[in-house]
C-alpha cells in the first residue's frame, strides 16, 4: 500500500516534469534543463552526505569527468549513445579508484581531500591539451543521436533529463529501502556501532561514494550533449560547493530534499540575477545580488532550518495533521523514525 | 511512514508551484507579449548583451555593460536608428559558459537583432555556434582567435587578435634594433598561449631571436628563478605574456631584480587594474594598448574625436578614464548601429551582410570587416606605450605611427 502510493507520487512527479518539458517557454527551458541536471547531482550528494555521513566537495569533478568522457569519445567518432553510457561509468571508475585511499579520511579531512581532487582534475584537463582541448575547451561535440531521433533542442534535453532524474530517484529509493540502505543509515550515525553490528563499513562507504559519482557523471554526460562545448571554466570549484549547499538547504539525506534544494537555490539565484540586470540598476547590483543576498539566504537557512527545508515542512505538516486528529496520538513515534 | 510520503508530496507541490509560476510568467509574458511584440516591434530595436557581471571576469564585464549602455543612450538621444528607439536586453553569464548559453537562449526569444557577447572566451566559444545556427549576428568582445578560425559568418570579433599584438611588438623591436629577446608565458591562459605562439612563429620575419623561452603558471608568486635564467641570456628585452595578478607580481619583482633590460607587457596590463597596484614599480615598463587608451596623445582628427565622444561622457558619469573593455563594448555598438543603418532594416541576415562589408571608425580604430576577415582591426591601431608618472605615454615611434592613422580619413 505504502509503496504503491509512493510509486504513484514519483510517477506523478515524472509526468509533471515531462509536462513542464513540453509546455515551458523557450526562454526558461535552458534554465529548466540545468535545474534538472543539477537536481540529479544534488540527489546523489544528499544521499552520500545524509546516509553515509561523508562530505564530498569534489562532486563537480565527477560531473566534469562524466562530461569529458562523453565529449572526448564522441568527438573521436564513437557513437554518442555509447559516449553517454560511458559518462557514469568513467566517473564511477574514477571515484572507485581514488575512493580507496580517500575514504580513509573523515569529516573535514575528507572534505578538503575531495576539494583538492577537484582542483587537480581541473589542472589535468587544462594540461592534457591534445585530448581535452585544454583551456580553450573541447569544441564541436555532436548532438546526442538515439538512432531513431537526434536530440537537438533544449526541449529534447529537458525530456531526457527528466527521465534521467526519474531513474536516479527510483534507483536511490530502492537502494535506501533495502538492506544496504539500512546499513548505510546505521553507518552515518556511528561507524563503530555499525561495524560492530557486522556492517562492512569500508566497502559500503566506497560503494555509496562510487554510486553518487556515477550519478554526477550521468548528469555530466547529458550536459555535454546539451551544451556541445566543454571547458575547465565550466566546472569551477564553486560548483562542488553549490551542490553541498543545495543538499543542505533541501534537507540532507532525503531524495526529495535534493530536488527541492537545487530548485530553490537555482531559481533564487536566477531571479536575483534578472532583477540585478534590469536597465537602470547600478553596476554593482549583480555582484551584490549574487553574493550578498545569496549568502544571507544560505546563512538563514542553516540557522533557522538546520535540518533542511523538506524535513522542516514535513514536520510542520504532520504536527498540524496530528493536532487536527487527536485519535492518532501514536503517530509521532512513527513519524520521527522516518523523518529522514 | 506517512510522513515520508507527505514530504515527497509537499516537495513536489512546491516544485510544481515554483515551476508553474515561472511557466505562467513565461506564458503570460508570451501571450500579451506576442501581441505587444508586434506593437513594440515597430518602434524599438532590441539588442542583446551577455556580459560577465559576476564571477572571475566581473571587472571586465561591468565595463562592457557601462559602455554599451552609454552608446545606446547616445543613439537614442539622437533619435534612435531607422526612426526607432534601441532597447538593451542584458543578461549576466556569471563567467560561466553554460550560463552564457542559458542567457543566450533567453534573450533569443525576445527578438533581438544581434547579440554582443561575453568578455570570457569560454562563454563566447560555447555560445557562438548557437548564434551561428540561429543566424543571429554575434559580436564578441574577447580576443580569442579560435572564434574566427575558421570564420563563422555570423561571428565578429571586436578587440584586435593576439596575433596583431604580437606582430606590433616585433615591428617595434625591429625599429628599436632589438634582436634578442627573452619571453615568458602563462601556460594556462588561452590568451597568453595564443599570443606567445604567434610571437614565436612571426619572430624570424622581423629578425628577432627568442634566446630564452620561459613558462610560468597563473598562480606563480615568485619569479626570481625566472629572472636568473634571463640574466645570463644576453636578451635585450623581456616580454611577459600573462593576465591577472601574475602581471602585477612580475612587475613588482622585476623592479627590484635589477635586470637592466626593459620589461615588455601586453595589453592585458593596459588598464587601471594593473597600473594602480604596481604603483612606482610600473615606471618605465613598456605596455601595448589599443589606440583608445592613449587618445589624449593623438593629434586632432577623426580618431581623437571619436575617442572623446565616448571618453568624455564616460569620465563624467563614472569619474575615471574608460578602460579597454569599455572601449570594446562601445566599439561593438558603433559597428552594430552602423550595420543596422546600412542594412536599412532589422533583418538579421541583412545586418550580417552589412557587417561583412563594413568600414567604421571607432575608439578602437578603423574596422574593415570582409567575408574573409571577421576581426577587422589591424595592428596599425595598436600603441606601444611606456609608463610615465603613472600614465600610459606612447613612445615616439608609436606616436609617429599612430598620427598617420589618426588623421587619415
Amino acid at each position: 500500500m505504502r509503496f504503491a502510493r509512493e510509486h504513484a507520487v514519483i510517477g506523478a512527479a515524472l509526468l509533471t516534469s515531462l509536462a513542464l518539458s513540453a509546455l515551458l517557454g523557450e526562454s526558461v527551458l535552458s534554465l529548466y534543463v540545468l535545474l534538472l541536471l543539477t537536481a540529479i547531482v544534488t540527489v546523489g550528494v544528499s544521499v552520500l552526505m545524509g546516509h553515509a555521513g561523508q562530505v564530498s566537495l569534489g562532486q563537480g569533478a565527477f560531473y566534469a569527468c562524466g562530461a569529458y568522457a562523453a565529449g572526448i569519445l564522441s568527438t573521436n567518432g564513437v557513437p554518442t549513445l555509447i559516449g553517454l553510457c560511458a559518462a557514469p561509468v568513467a566517473a564511477a571508475a574514477l571515484a572507485a579508484a581514488i575512493g580507496i585511499p580517500l575514504l580513509l579520511l573523515r569529516g573535514h579531512h575528507l572534505a578538503f581531500a575531495t576539494l583538492a581532487m577537484h582542483i587537480i582534475f581541473l589542472s589535468l584537463i587544462g594540461e592534457l591539451r591534445e585530448v581535452t582541448g585544454g583551456d580553450i575547451g573541447l569544441q564541436g561535440i555532436p548532438r546526442l543521436d538515439l538512432f531513431v531521433v537526434e536530440l537537438d533542442s533544449p526541449r529534447d534535453y529537458a525530456f531526457l533529463s527528466s527521465i534521467a532524474l526519474f531513474c536516479v530517484i527510483v534507483l536511490l529509493r530502492n537502494i535506501l529501502g533495502s538492506r544496504p540502505g539500512r546499513a548505510l543509515r546505521a553507518l552515518s550515525s556511528s561507524e563503530v556501532a555499525a561495524a560492530s553490528s557486522g556492517i562492512p563499513v569500508g566497502r559500503y562507504k566506497l560503494a555509496v561514494f562510487t554510486l553518487s559519482a556515477g550519478i554526477a557523471g550521468l548528469a555530466g554526460g547529458i550536459y555535454t550533449f546539451y551544451l556541445g562545448y566543454l571547458a575547465p571554466g565550466s566546472f569551477p570549484v564553486m560548483l562542488s560547493i553549490q551542490y553541498v549547499v543545495m543538499a543542505a538547504v533541501g534537507g540532507m539525506g532525503t531524495v526529495s530534499g535534493g530536488v527541492v534544494g537545487s530548485a530553490l537555490v537555482l531559481l533564487t539565484v536566477d531571479a536575483l540575477s534578472r532583477v540585478a540586470t534590469l536597465s537602470g540598476m547600478p553596476s554593482v547590483a549583480p555582484i551584490i545580488a549574487s553574493y550578498a543576498v545569496y549568502a544571507v539566504l544560505l546563512v538563514s537557512a542553516v540557522l533557522f532550518l538546520p535540518e533542511g527545508l523538506v524535513p522542516f515542512v514535513g514536520r510542520l505538516w504532520s504536527r498540524r495533521a496530528r493536532a487536527r486528529s487527536p485519535e492518532h496520538a501514536d503517530a509521532p513515534a512513527e513519524g520521527a523514525s522516518v523523518s529522514r | 511512514m506517512n510522513t515520508t510520503r507527505r514530504f515527497l508530496a509537499g516537495a513536489l507541490l512546491a516544485l510544481l508551484a515554483i515551476s508553474c509560476k515561472s511557466n505562467q510568467k513565461s506564458q503570460s509574458e508570451a501571450s500579451p507579449g506576442a501581441s505587444a511584440a508586434k506593437v513594440t516591434k515597430d518602434d524599438t530595436i532590441k539588442v542583446g548583451l551577455i556580459a560577465s557581471l559576476t564571477g572571475k571576469y566581473s571587472a571586465l564585464g561591468s565595463e562592457n555593460k557601462k559602455a554599451v549602455e552609454l552608446a545606446v543612450e547616445q543613439v537614442n538621444a539622437a533619435g534612435g536608428l531607422l526612426g526607432k528607439k534601441l532597447e538593451l536586453v542584458t543578461r549576466d553569464d556569471q563567467t560561466l559558459p553554460d550560463q552564457s548559453v542559458l542567457a543566450y537562449n533567453d534573450i533569443k526569444t525576445s527578438d533581438v537583432v544581434a547579440v554582443i557577447g561575453s568578455a570570457f572566451s569560454n562563454s563566447a566559444l560555447a555560445t557562438l555556434p548557437l548564434a551561428q545556427r540561429d543566424g543571429i549576428p554575434y559580436l564578441t568582445v574577447n580576443p580569442a582567435e579560435e572564434q574566427v578560425q575558421p570564420i563563422k559568418p555570423y561571428v565578429f570579433v571586436i578587440p584586435a587578435l593576439s596575433s596583431a599584438y604580437a606582430e606590433r611588438y616585433l615591428e617595434y623591436m625591429q625599429a628599436q634594433k632589438i634582436d634578442k629577446i627573452a619571453v615568458a608565458h602563462d601556460t594556462k591562459g588561452a590568451y597568453a598561449v595564443s599570443g606567445y605562439n604567434q610571437m614565436k612563429s612571426l619572430a624570424p620575419k622581423y629578425g628577432v631571436k627568442i634566446v630564452k623561452d620561459e613558462v610560468f603558471e597563473t598562480t606563480t608568486s615568485d619569479f626570481s628563478p625566472l629572472f636568473t635564467h634571463v640574466k645570463g641570456s644576453g636578451a635585450q628585452a623581456f616580454v611577459f605574456w600573462g593576465t591577472g595578478p601574475s602581471g602585477v607580481t612580475v612587475t613588482k619583482q622585476y623592479a627590484s631584480a635589477n635586470l637592466k633590460i626593459p620589461l615588455f607587457m601586453t595589453p592585458s596590463q593596459a588598464s587601471k587594474l594593473w597600473l594602480d597596484p604596481v604603483g612606482p614599480a610600473g615606471e618605465g615598463v613598456t605596455v601595448l594598448s589599443a589606440i583608445g587608451v592613449v587618445g589624449e596623445h593623438l593629434p586632432d582628427g577623426p580618431q581623437k574625436k571619436i575617442i572623446e565622444r565616448m571618453a568624455a561622457p564616460f569620465r563624467q558619469k563614472y569619474g575615471y578614464e574608460p578602460p579597454q573593455f569599455a572601449q570594446d563594448g562601445y566599439s561593438a555598438c558603433l559597428l552594430l548601429f552602423e550595420a543596422i543603418k546600412k542594412a536599412g532594416s532589422t533583418n538579421r541576415e541583412k545586418i550580417q551582410q552589412a557587417l561583412e562589408n563594413l568600414s567604421v571608425l571607432t575608439p578602437n580604430g578603423k574596422y574593415k570587416y570582409s567575408p574573409t576577415d571577421h576581426s577587422g582591426l589591424t595592428r596599425d591601431f595598436i600603441s606601444v606605450n611606456v609608463v610615465r608618472g603613472g600614465k600610459f605615454v606612447p613612445t615616439d615611434w608609436a606616436k609617429e605611427k599612430l598620427a598617420k592613422v589618426a588623421t587619415a580619413e
